[in-house]
């Protein structure tokens, strides 16, 4: 049964495979075609309809190595205790202060190649936003060059650029 | 339980683990009624 509107929309659960005791059924790897479709930067240029299965895939896959992982817990009579989990856990977690000011790190640069993008001068949008940061007019100017090839980052500058 | 069986065969344990995993997806009862997505093969089922 092909997915369409979440509103009303009928559960699917077709099976897909089962592994030893788990079945994956088609409910846990589905896309949201109409969340994704929302979001252009998202699929990055794909159809929705690519990106969709494309992501359908990469749960499938992490769905299945789970399953195995689930069975061998199953067949050696193993299970993770708190001790086991703890050194993979983000030691101390951070605050929401601190993670706020993380994103308000990481969000600097392509606030300022907006600025750059939408007509504003080099000089001068690094003196008001990029030099406190501790990065040279070179450096900015440099970051630039990266984002103009790697197209996600140009995509959110360009993005950035049309909603201010 | 792996580390022993590496050390007793003379193998890294990350050897024994992907050998362990290999043994095991050969062994376990998988059934797939519907063939919309491809199963992970190999090393990719464990990354």
């Amino acid at each position: 049964m092909a997915p369409d509107g979440d509103v009303g929309r009928r559960i699917d659960r077709t099976p897909l495979v089962r592994i030893g005791a788990t079945e994956i059924v088609y409910e846990e790897i589905r896309c949201d075609r109409d969340a994704l479709a929302s979001k252009p930067i998202r699929h990055r240029g794909k159809s929705v309809e690519k990106a969709c299965r494309d992501q359908e895939q990469w749960m499938f896959r992490f769905s299945v190595r789970r399953a195995v992982i689930a069975a061998a817990f199953a067949r050696e009579g193993c299970s993770l205790s708190e001790d086991d989990i703890a050194p993979f856990r983000r030691v101390p977690p951070l605050s929401e202060e601190e993670l706020r000011a993380g994103a308000e790190r990481m969000y600097v640069l392509p606030r300022a190649l907006g600025r750059v993008y939408a007509g504003e001068e080099w000089q001068k949008v690094w003196e008001e936003d990029v030099r406190s940061s501790g990065s040279t007019l070179a450096d900015f100017r440099a970051s630039a060059r990266l984002g103009r090839r790697r197209t996600p980052s140009n995509a959110i500058c360009r993005r950035m650029h049309l909603l201010d | 339980m792996l580390e022993q069986r590496a050390l007793s065969a003379g193998v890294s344990f990350d050897a024994m683990a992907d050998e362990y995993m290999r043994e095991l997806v050969r062994t376990l009862p998988i059934d797939t009624p519907d063939r919309r997505f491809a199963l992970p093969s190999g090393p990719d089922v464990f990354g």
